[in-house]
């Protein structure tokens, strides 16, 4: 133990670990959202390296690696499920994650860059989403490439070009499923890495984000509990639950696979993406055709990211210095996600 | 950076070495403005007299340097009082000029690469296809079929016409299909409605009609077209 302190500096940060802690308040609970995050994110990498033994990136090929790891590969389904569910799973702890830190104002100085780093992981995790569901090339997931590459590719300046380079050429093919492919497994796992060591770096340099209210109570009502062991090994007992969710999930409802897509067949009755882009699926269904001098998917595209952009700025708008802001700040979270709630929920339904 | 401590630049003058990074590895930073003189060998060692570095350290807090390629302290040309920039200004504004020109050169070669380069053609080069017999496409009814590398459609309208448009929805690109029990062109993504007679959008996001394409039939087979 001394030959590896000596080297690794083991005792100093297991003093960091020991001096680290963490507030006890009500909203206590929402601490674990990024750990499970986390767990789930190790989950995702483990099951997509072993499914990579198998997948095969071709035209011809991909949808029958897919049936060949679902029903001849030992144990196959089993990962494949778990890497299906636990995407699912990771995009809602992650949504969960970011409107409790929002709410509890952890944008605020000085973590913003923690804000924003988080907020880039989640749109990387979106793109882990959007490029993962084209792979297994069934015929949902082509026509939600075709849809999400149509609405990039209306985005201005830019947007034709992202959108042919992503595609690989004019139609969907070999050339969308094979960047799709290197994008999910190594472009996007290379960027998420890096991100997730910063983010984490910011968390240990700032400590955990307190609320208002407890920030406001006298130094003696206000309590903590040590990270190490203390939160830490709760955090493996959480970790543990929703592993064992996860499990259940999976044995329970393993995941299926449609048809393979035909390119010149019509789009499937009931077509719908995943949930967690349910919301601008049925928003994009409400915009008429024009708006104005607009096109109208691009209007409508342009306002969701509108609707967005205030998670960007809002570390510079509530800083803290202004409890009318900073209601401003909670309404406009408020509306956010119950527009996200109940457009997904009309989405789910119509 | 530009605070050189005298006995940071004595101990470099030592080892005579001049190019890492950290602290007091930059050389000359500021020194000129006072003249202290400064050099370099062949083998990119730093020589420069202890009075300079030593004055350097009390000037640049008074006189700030610029560094940078805009027009304040750029490196190339003299400032206002005819004074040559430093080495140590000069690569700090060549550098990233540098590093910007190379990352440019290096993201054209990347974008050509990754740039489609029109293996598959975005108009199909078909000109006409046969999609079968009339016979087993009955009034009220409507068909999808590849034209080339486009998807199509056709209809057999109740008053006896045969319709075929291309079969991209004009909206977000999905696959469109006719549908009897509506007597529509309808779109299963986002529910736009085109008029099986005309592909005139109806109802829905579509902004535009669909593609028309035209119909024969010859010899009770129904050929396509472009129109």
């Amino acid at each position: 133990m001394g030959w590896l302190d000596e080297r690794l500096g083991l005792e100093a940060a297991f003093k960091f670990a020991q001096k680290k802690q963490v507030p006890i308040h009500k909203n206590s609970v929402w601490y674990y959202a990024g750990g499970i995050a986390l767990m789930l994110m190790v989950i995702q990498f483990a099951s997509g390296i072993l499914l990579m033994v198998y997948y095969v990136p071709g035209l011809e090929a991909a949808h029958a690696s897919i049936l060949r790891i679902n029903s001849q590969v030992d144990f196959g389904w089993f990962f494949r499920s778990i890497h299906s569910w636990g995407a699912n799973l990771l995009i809602a702890v992650l949504v969960g994650h970011l409107f409790s830190a929002y709410f509890m104002k952890a944008y605020r100085k000085p973590r913003e860059f923690t804000w924003y780093s988080g907020l880039v992981l989640l749109v990387i995790c979106l793109g882990f989403g959007f490029t993962g569901y084209l792979l297994p090339w069934d015929d949902v997931s082509f026509f939600a490439t075709k849809i999400g590459l149509d609405i990039a590719s209306k985005m201005p300046v830019f947007g034709e070009a992202a959108a042919s380079l992503l595609r690989g050429g004019h139609n969907i093919g070999q050339g969308t499923l094979s960047r799709f492919f290197v994008i999910h497994v190594a472009v996007l796992p290379l960027l998420c890495l890096g991100l997730m060591g910063l983010h984490l770096l910011f968390v240990q340099m700032h400590g955990m984000s307190e609320p208002g209210y407890f920030k406001k109570l006298e130094a003696a009502k206000r309590t903590y509990e040590k990270f190490f062991p203390n939160f830490f090994l709760k955090d493996v007992l959480v970790w543990l639950l929703a592993l064992n969710g996860l499990a259940a999930l999976v044995t329970l409802y393993p995941w299926g696979l449609g048809p393979e897509a035909d390119p010149f067949g019509a789009a499937p009755i009931g077509i719908k993406p995943e949930w967690y882009f349910l919301a601008p699926f049925q928003f994009l269904k409400l915009v008429p055709p024009q708006v104005g001098p607009i096109e109208g998917e691009l209007f409508g595209a342009l306002l969701m990211v509108l609707a967005c952009s205030g998670m960007v700025i809002v570390p510079f708008f509530d800083k803290g210095e202004s409890a009318d802001k900073a209601k401003i700040a909670t309404y406009y979270g408020l509306v956010l996600l119950l527009g996200i709630i109940a457009f997904t929920i009309w989405g789910a339904l119509s | 950076m530009e605070d050189h401590k005298p006995e940071e630049k004595s101990e470099k003058h030592e080892h005579g070495g001049c190019g890492g990074s950290g602290s007091g590895s930059s050389c000359g930073s500021g020194g000129d403005a006072k003249g202290g003189s400064s050099a370099c060998d062949g083998n990119g060692g730093c020589h420069e007299d202890k009075s300079s570095s030593v004055t350097a350290s009390s000037t640049s807090s008074a006189e700030p340097v610029t560094s940078g390629c805009g027009s304040n302290g750029g490196c190339g040309s003299s400032d206002s009082d005819g004074e040559k920039c430093s080495r140590s200004q000069f690569l700090r504004a060549a550098v990233p000029c540098v590093g910007g020109v190379w990352a440019l050169m290096a993201a054209y070669p990347i974008y050509s690469y990754l740039t489609p380069n029109g293996g598959d053609e975005p108009e199909s080069k078909v000109s006409s296809v046969n999609i079968g017999d009339i016979k087993d496409l009955p009034p009220g009814s409507g068909k999808n079929f590849k034209f080339g590398s486009m998807p199509a459609l056709i209809t057999h309208t109740k008053d006896g016409e045969l319709h075929a448009f291309s079969a991209v929805c004009t909206h977000l690109g999905c696959t469109v299909q006719f549908r009897p029990e509506k007597d529509l062109i309808w779109c299963a993504c986002h529910g736009g409605c085109y008029d099986p007679s005309s592909g005139k959008n109806v109802a829905g996001p579509p902004p535009k009609p669909l593609l028309a394409l035209k119909v024969e039939v010859v010899k009770d087979k129904i050929i396509v077209s472009k129109a």
